[in-house]
């Protein structure tokens, strides 16, 4: 017997040593890891979050598959770096008649990843998608808005709505499809400059480079998303060669970067962060309660604390990437004031402050971080709260949607790039008001807005919307999330958009 | 041949009492696939489509049966999420696990066998204490902190393997198995010293007793009465600690995972869990219920070889 | 009766002096920390972000600028009632279950077998969601899904001990004497099984400690800002290029609460 577990032993031994040793057969690990893969003009990018849903682009809302599907799809329209709508598949899109009639052209000789050119018959199939016309629920309700659809030649398309929709361009960024192609959950085919080639759950994302793209052809020729979970593991992933772009890095974690291999760049991540609170529950509910909490908390200590100072002060829920938009007077509307914060809870009926329930989701650190100075600071004006982390699915199911909830601390962005986007959610009847914010007023400027087509004037109305929540305390605003990037030094090209996406195909190595 | 087939049922049984308590469990927790797929922007509308997409609209038993049914036939069914077939999505992952879980017990048993069975020799206190040190402080060592360190020293500094690079499993094996030396390490360690403490006190303890000093006493050495006594008897606990820690190893490993980004089962079913994926983590369940029993039906087999009193039954007092 | 008595080569009076030295001081530091801290564990300071230690920060101080000593001493509470209440309630339970099982053998046997290896394939992650999702996020609902997950790995421990001593002649010639299965088990078998059962359960400590951690690192556990000590290890191993004091410190209070109760274990034994 003893002879058997010592020859087991031994047996078990030399597995391990042969598993040790042999890396020095093997080619060196760091071979070039300095350099990234420059050589082979290749790329690796960390994510943090699987790209775990289907990848068809109707049907796909995470935010980090948007980012990375941005280089397969696109719209007739696609947006640029500075925000503005340029035209894609369309050659030219345009607005007539007060805004009921939209003109398009299509864009000759472009072609699908699949090899094939794109036809009017593929436009109108990915309209029906999304609008709805194919029997199924909207995907994209506000293009519910188009009444009939034209096709005066095979190059032309007009659509005609029954009520001008100034905001309705803004949708035609939705992915143009092949049409009846039925794989497109988990084989992508689109238009954009790279090409999708695998996808392995829980690991990876493979693009390659499109040759036949219609624009500005790509510089960089495969490009892998490694999925890694873990916060150190990302930035193991860095050191040690294995990638070579990630974004989205916390400040603790960008700290972390070695700064001889990497830049450092710095944009915003275009939401609006804030500690959201339920307006339907007590001690919500009074104005002065929510303004309390406005003039009590020091949103510069939080971005000292918890971000090392980085990040940009928000006062209403509208972000600067929105240029037209963002109204900076509102920023510091309530200026930190702790003796009128005690005096408006005192009025209220709190002079001794009250306890209340952060929820957040547990996996978006900088929320938790967020929250965890909140608490702090909230204790200076007597209020004690508590942080409930839940994971996403319970956030989403209780807070999001049965507003089950005293408040939370989240990111909200504009799905698409109009103040419509930012604005609606807290119309009183609105299905995803999930603060509960009830105001007539404001009820009463996004009617108008809808219905004002001179885009000046909507603009202005747009911007007393913001005045308005920024004015009711609507929530507790913070920042627009600074969004730390570390890219391979020899890799340029990094773009920010207004947008949450990553434009690979502006990246390239340098010549070496 | 009529004990195969009972160990054949109980095994079924097991394996269905597991899928059933999983699909339990989801039916309890908070969170629904279809809201947390669709995210905050959903109308309702196309919640309610891809809930029936999805057959969420059907009743727990109806939607329990109809993923027994298809299981049972091959069918793992379609992920909620990636809408990727399970199977396919499973396959890659349950050679990664396997290869490392046994690289990982090999360590166990390579380290934590011989500690056990050499210091439980020793009798000095000082000894005595020394190994309790030891074996507390390798326990102590989270897998993941250990993850972190072994990544830095022999990825980072050292450069034996590059971390977060797992090379593939079917396209460079020998390269695979080099990697994932250091996440098996990291699981091993707080394993081995348990092994091993766990050993020297049955081992100890079987010294002591009265029929080793008589063996002894009639001129067998201590070596010999240690193998064929000691171990017979010593070995029992040990074994189905082992056999715990195999299970442990395969359904555990996901923090491991993620540190070193090495692609296995038990990253997949942390993250079904967390999006109520359950067709996905049903299977991998069921998968790691079937390693489990497999692994006690294993130990005790050792055991009923080691020491035959342990048959069941007749003659009971 | 003829019990074997355990003969005892030497005292290690040693081991159990060390190890309740060692346990008393964690426990005195943890009961301290309940009402002292030399800093308030919970007050940030953004000038002070992670700073190595000092006299001023023992321990340094993390990324909201708390002092880790203080931190520390409140952490180890919820770490050490965690790991002892998941020890004491899968660890009875177990062991109960697993006497049952070894000494009756058949069809309980085979059943609660069964159980078992349902219970241990079933992960841990769910059963704690499932607690979570019923109770409320927090550090002892945590327990109660360890304690459940733990009960098959003393169960097979006890039941593979207890199955190896009841047909050894001191058992036999007890039940003839008219013992009661019961009074055989507890009184004669379990003193027999204790140097097997012992390890387990200080092992079992340690384990539970490991999987606070786990826990803490996947987010299910003490709700922030209050703290446990796997939950700073899982907060530290973020950064330990940038503060590697924070994971040691941790690290090193940690190892003193396990090691305190090992070697008590192993004290007690002998004792």
């Amino acid at each position: 017997m003893l002879k058997r577990a010592l020859a087991f032993l031994l047996a078990a031994l030399l597995l391990t040593l042969a598993a040790c040793g042999k890396h020095e057969g093997g080619k060196e690990p760091d071979a070039g890891a300095d350099a990234g893969r420059a050589g082979e003009n290749s790329l690796v990018i960390g994510v943090a979050q699987d790209l775990d849903e289907s990848l068809d682009p109707h049907y796909a809302v995470a935010a980090g598959t948007r980012e990375v599907m941005f280089n397969v799809f696109e719209g007739l329209l696609k947006p640029d770096r500075n925000g503005n709508l340029v035209p894609a598949i369309a050659e030219s899109v345009n607005v007539e008649e007060n805004g009921t009639v939209v003109k398009i052209t299509l864009r000759s000789g472009v072609k699908f990843h699949n090899g094939a050119t794109v036809t009017m018959r593929d436009v109108l199939y990915s309209l029906d998608r999304v609008r709805g016309a194919d029997g199924k629920e909207a995907l994209l309700p506000a293009l519910t808005a188009i009444d009939t659809v034209e096709t005066p030649s095979d190059a032309e398309l007009v659509l005609r709505l029954a009520e001008a929709q100034p905001e309705l361009t803004s949708y035609l960024t939705f992915a143009i499809i092949p049409a009846d192609y039925t794989e497109q959950a988990t084989k992508p085919v689109g238009t954009g400059p790279y090409r999708f080639v695998e996808r392995v759950v829980l690991e990876r994302v493979v693009l390659e480079r499109f040759d036949d793209y219609w624009g500005e052809k790509a510089s960089i020729e495969r490009v892998t998303f490694r999925v890694i979970e873990n916060a150190e593991g990302l930035l193991l992933g860095l050191q040690s060669g294995a990638l070579d772009l990630v974004n989205h890095l916390t400040v603790t974690q960008a700290a972390s970067v070695d700064k001889t291999k990497f830049d450092l760049e710095e944009g915003t991540m275009n939401l609006v962060q804030a500690l959201y609170l339920n307006n339907a529950v007590k001690p919500f509910d009074d104005v002065r309660v929510r303004q309390a909490l406005c003039y009590g908390v020091d949103r510069n200590e939080i971005l000292s604390l918890a971000f090392d100072g980085r990040g940009t002060l928000l006062g209403s829920s509208m972000y600067p990437a929105f240029t037209k938009y963002f109204d900076d007077s509102l920023t510091n509307y309530y200026t930190y004031d702790p003796a009128k914060a005690k005096e408006l809870l005192a009025e209220a009926g709190y002079p001794d402050g009250f306890e209340m329930k952060i929820t957040v989701p547990s996996n978006y650190q900088p929320h938790m971080d967020t929250a965890e100075v909140l608490v702090q600071l909230l204790g200076k004006i007597g209020v004690k709260a508590k942080i409930e982390p839940v994971e996403w699915s319970v956030w989403v199911d209780r807070v999001y949607t049965k507003r089950d909830f005293e408040s939370t601390v989240i990111g909200v962005d504009a799905s698409s790039m109009t103040a419509r986007a930012m604005l609606e959610r807290f119309v009183s009847d609105y299905g995803k008001n999930f603060i509960n914010y009830k105001n007539d007023e404001y009820d009463r400027l996004f009617a108008e807005a809808q219905n004002t087509f001179d885009d000046a004037q909507q603009t202005a109305v747009y911007k007393k919307m913001e005045r308005n929540l920024t004015e009711n305390a609507a929530s507790l605003y913070i920042q627009d999330l600074a969004d730390m990037v570390a890219v391979r030094k020899g890799l340029t090209g990094l773009r920010f958009y207004p947008v949450y996406v990553l434009d690979v195909a502006a990246l390239s190595w340098d010549a070496q | 041949m009529k004990t195969v087939f009972k160990k054949a049922a109980a095994l079924a049984l097991t394996l269905l009492l597991a899928s059933f308590l999983v699909f339990l469990a989801f039916q309890l927790i908070d969170g629904d696939p279809a809201r947390t797929m669709l995210g905050a922007e959903a109308t309702e509308a196309r919640v309610t489509e891809l809930q029936a997409e999805l057959g969420l609209d059907k009743p727990f038993l109806t939607r329990y049966f109809g993923w027994l049914g298809g299981f049972v036939t091959g069918d793992f069914g379609v992920s909620f999420s990636s809408r990727e077939q399970v199977g396919a999505i499973l396959a890659p992952k349950i050679g990664v696990t396997v290869t490392m879980s046994l690289l990982s017990f090999a360590l166990i048993v390579l380290f934590g066998v011989p500690a056990g069975l050499f210091s439980a020799r020793l009798r000095h206190p000082a000894a005595v204490a020394a190994q309790t040190f030891f074996d507390q402080l390798f326990m102590a060592v989270p897998p993941f902190v250990l993850g972190v360190g072994l990544s830095w020293v022999f990825g980072i500094l050292l450069k034996v393997f590059t971390p977060l690079e797992f090379p593939s499993l079917t396209a460079d094996p020998a390269g695979a198995l080099r990697y994932l030396f250091f996440p098996a390490l990291s699981l091993a360690v707080p394993r081995a010293a348990m092994t091993a403490r766990m050993l020297r006190a049955s081992v100890r303890e079987e010294l002591n007793k009265d029929y080793v000093l008589a063996s002894m006493a009639r001129g067998a050495s201590p070596r010999q009465a240690e193998v064929r006594h000691v171990l017979k008897n010593a070995l029992p606990p040990t074994v189905s600690f082992l056999a715990q820690t195999v299970a442990e190893l395969v359904g555990g490993g996901v923090i491991v995972e993620q540190v070193f980004g090495v692609p296995g089962l038990g990253g997949v079913l942390v993250d079904a869990i967390g999006k109520r994926d359950y067709p996905v983590a049903c299977t991998v369940i069921v998968i790691l219920a079937f390693f489990v029993i497999l692994s006690h039906a294993a130990a005790d087999a050792v055991n009923l070889a080691a020491d035959p009193r342990r048959r069941g039954g007749e003659a009971r007092v | 009766m003829s019990d074997p008595k355990v003969k005892k080569a030497k005292k290690h009076n040693i081991l159990l002096i060390a190890g309740a030295a060692l346990t008393l001081a964690v426990l005195l530091f943890t009961f301290v920390g309940a009402f002292y801290t030399p800093r308030d564990p919970d007050a940030m300071n953004a000038a002070e972000k992670l700073l190595p230690p000092t006299l001023n920060h023992l321990f340094g101080t993390d990324k909201f600028g708390r002092d880790i000593f203080s931190r520390v001493m409140k952490g180890t509470l919820s770490t050490v009632s965690t790991a002892l209440l998941t020890v004491l309630a899968g660890g009875g339970v177990g062991i109960l279950a697993g006497a049952v099982t070894g000494y009756f053998g058949g069809k309980a046997d085979a059943v609660l077998t069964r159980l078992g290896d349902t219970v241990t394939a079933f992960p841990a992650v769910l059963t704690a969601l499932l607690v979570v999702s019923l109770l409320g996020p927090g550090g002892w609902q945590v327990a109660i899904a360890l304690a459940v997950a733990f009960i098959p790995s003393f169960m097979r421990v006890s039941r593979v001990s207890f199955a190896g001593q009841r047909r050894l002649p001191y058992v036999i010639s007890a039940r003839l004497q008219g013992a009661s299965h019961a009074g055989v088990m507890l009184r004669h078998i379990l003193p027999n099984t204790l140097p097997s059962l012992l390890p387990a359960l200080t092992i079992g400590f340690s384990n539970a400690v490991l999987a606070e951690a786990g826990m803490s690192y996947l987010g299910i556990g003490v709700t922030p800002p209050d703290a446990s000590l796997g939950y700073m290890l899982s907060e530290a191993q973020g950064m330990l290029a940038l503060a590697p004091w924070y994971a040691v410190s941790c690290g090193a209070v940690l190892l003193a609460a396990v090691l305190g109760v090992g070697l008590l274990g192993e004290g007690l034994k002998d004792a």
